[in-house]
């Protein structure tokens, strides 16, 4: 391509401008526009093939403002239709024509500068070609082959003015106006993230609802008052507890070492690990750790003084958590029973990582 | 084929090495020091104080014309201090080229374990102690936590320990 893109827009007004009648038109751009998606629209009639995998991927419902766009695209505008280069013909829904328009075009101003003018003229064309190209990416396939089976003619689709644009030039243009748009979208997005702390995950807990079906089995057990929850896929077993070794230079919550079979279990004080803050001296002697509740297939084990039951529940009976938050290894809550449900595999992590309950897990 | 399988074995054998392990009991857990690296053991003996002496060092004692310095193992491993008993013993090891003794509450047995029974510690610990395990392995359902001698102490407090 050897112009750029405001180059080649200008001359193509410039070209326009030097049409006499044209001088007194309020908006010369959708003829533009018309001229340039009916030139290939015509195109697309000569090769009725998906052009991309958009249009495949693009829903098959109906989509209203993409069928009034695409009517712009075989449309001519009222002012037009007076001149002699451009005929009417009884397709064109003028009113519906004028209306789509009217958000696009603004009657000419006498005192503004023509140079403004067209400098305003080529930037809302090239915004009303990249939204109708996108548009009609979206627009579903019934759609298009509707607009195709529009008896167009020759006349309709006849450019206003004698510009030699043929489809590769105008594919080039397209291509231009693309491209600078895909790079100020991303000098955009860079600028957002710098302005943003960090993108938010859909769904922080997206894994476990993955693997968990719509009814799911979760066990609640009791540590010092406080009533837990953990999915039945995410428990690795429930273990008598027995001696319990300590080992020197861990952190409080890690209880210690206990041997079952040929493994050895990492013991979490659950009170210890979830609320240090009220884990006081006088109510870790109160605390009767009776079971351990093992994590999946890892070597950690949760005490806890109770096993509640388990019980089935839905997947909307929980208020599963969105955003991360200081507390990775809670899901959410379940409604009913107002308690904690784990996020085993978070737990885990941060387990192994020797992670207190309200520390961070730095993932980079 | 056969060749190449026996060397594997052999080598899978050498890596696989039986090691000795002295075992003795602190706070109702069991430890383990390396076999080659004790000395000797010793019933418990009147330890002099020595003024000035970091807090680990509980004093001296005199083995065979030899100054021997005795830690104070417990508070080394951020345990309680216990009373002295029938059963308390001073361990002497060698350790980063020096001789010292280590107070236990009692000296079990020797034990032998092959590497591959010996799983590394859980790493959750920040506390300076936690360096000084260097395994630990499930024996007749009692764990054995295996003790790193050479790290009982840091290079600047080796160092300190000649200068007593």
């Amino acid at each position: 391509m050897s112009k750029s893109v405001d180059e080649t827009v200008f001359d193509y007004f410039s070209l326009l401008l030097q049409e006499p009648s044209q001088q007194s038109e309020p908006a010369v751009e959708p003829e533009a526009l018309s001229q340039a998606q009916l030139t290939e629209g015509k195109a697309a009639q000569a090769k009725p093939t998906i052009p991309n995998k958009k249009v495949i991927d693009a829903p098959l419902s109906s989509n209203t403002s993409a069928v009034v766009i695409a009517s712009a695209q075989v449309s001519v505008s009222k002012s037009t239709i007076n001149r002699d280069f451009a005929e009417p013909t009884s397709v064109v829904d003028k009113l519906a024509l004028e209306k789509l328009l009217s958000a696009v075009s603004k009657p000419a101003t006498p005192n503004v500068d023509i140079k403004q003018q067209i400098k305003a003229s080529a930037e809302r064309v090239r915004q009303a070609i990249t939204q109708t190209e996108i548009k009609t990416l979206e627009q579903p396939v019934s759609d298009r082959a509707n607009l195709q089976n529009k008896p167009l003619t020759d006349k309709e689709i006849k450019p206003l003015v004698d510009i030699k644009t043929d489809n590769s030039e105008l594919a080039e243009l397209k291509e231009a106006i693309i491209k600078h748009d895909k790079l100020a979208e991303d000098k955009a997005a860079q600028q957002q993230a710098q302005t943003q702390t960090g993108a938010i995950p859909p769904s922080v807990t997206h894994n476990l609802q993955e693997v968990l079906e719509d009814e799911f089995q979760v066990l609640f057990f009791n540590v010092a008052g406080l009533t837990l929850a953990v999915p039945l896929v995410s428990l690795g077993g429930i273990i008598k507890i027995d001696r319990i070794n300590h080992i020197i230079g861990r952190p409080s919550w890690f209880k210690g070492v206990q041997t079952h079979r040929d493994s050895k279990i990492n013991v979490v004080d659950t009170c210890a690990w979830v609320m240090p803050e009220k884990y006081t001296p006088e109510l870790a002697e109160t605390v009767d750790y009776q079971y351990l509740v093992m994590l999946e297939d890892s070597a950690w084990g949760l005490t806890c003084e109770s096993l509640v039951n388990a019980v089935k529940i839905d997947k909307s009976h929980v208020n599963w958590r969105e955003k991360p938050g200081k507390r990775p290894w809670l899901a959410g809550v379940v409604k009913q029973q107002m308690c904690g449900i784990l996020h085993v595999q978070a737990l885990i992590e941060m387990l192994d990582a020797g992670l207190g309950c309200q520390d961070s897990i730095d993932r980079g | 084929m056969s060749d190449s399988r026996s060397v594997a074995a052999v080598a899978a054998g050498k890596d696989d090495a039986v090691l000795q392990w002295v075992t003795f009991k602190l706070d109702n857990e069991t430890y383990g020091i390396n076999v080659m690296q004790v000395q000797e053991v010793l019933r418990y003996t009147e330890i002099a104080p020595v003024p000035g002496a970091p807090h680990y060092v509980l004093g001296i004692i005199n083995l065979r014309g030899n100054v021997v310095t005795v830690i104070d193992t417990r508070s080394r491993f951020g345990l309680q201090s216990a009373e002295l008993d029938d059963s308390t013993r001073i361990v002497i090891i060698e350790a980063e080229k020096q001789v010292i003794g280590i107070l236990v509450d009692s000296v079990a047995e020797v034990v032998y374990l092959r590497r591959s029974e010996i799983d590394n510690a859980p790493n959750v610990g920040t506390e300076e102690s936690a360096k000084f395990i260097q395994g630990v392995s499930n024996r007749d359902d009692e764990l054995l936590i295996l003790v790193d001698l050479d790290k009982l102490l840091s290079d600047e407090e080796w160092v300190e320990l000649t200068q007593l």
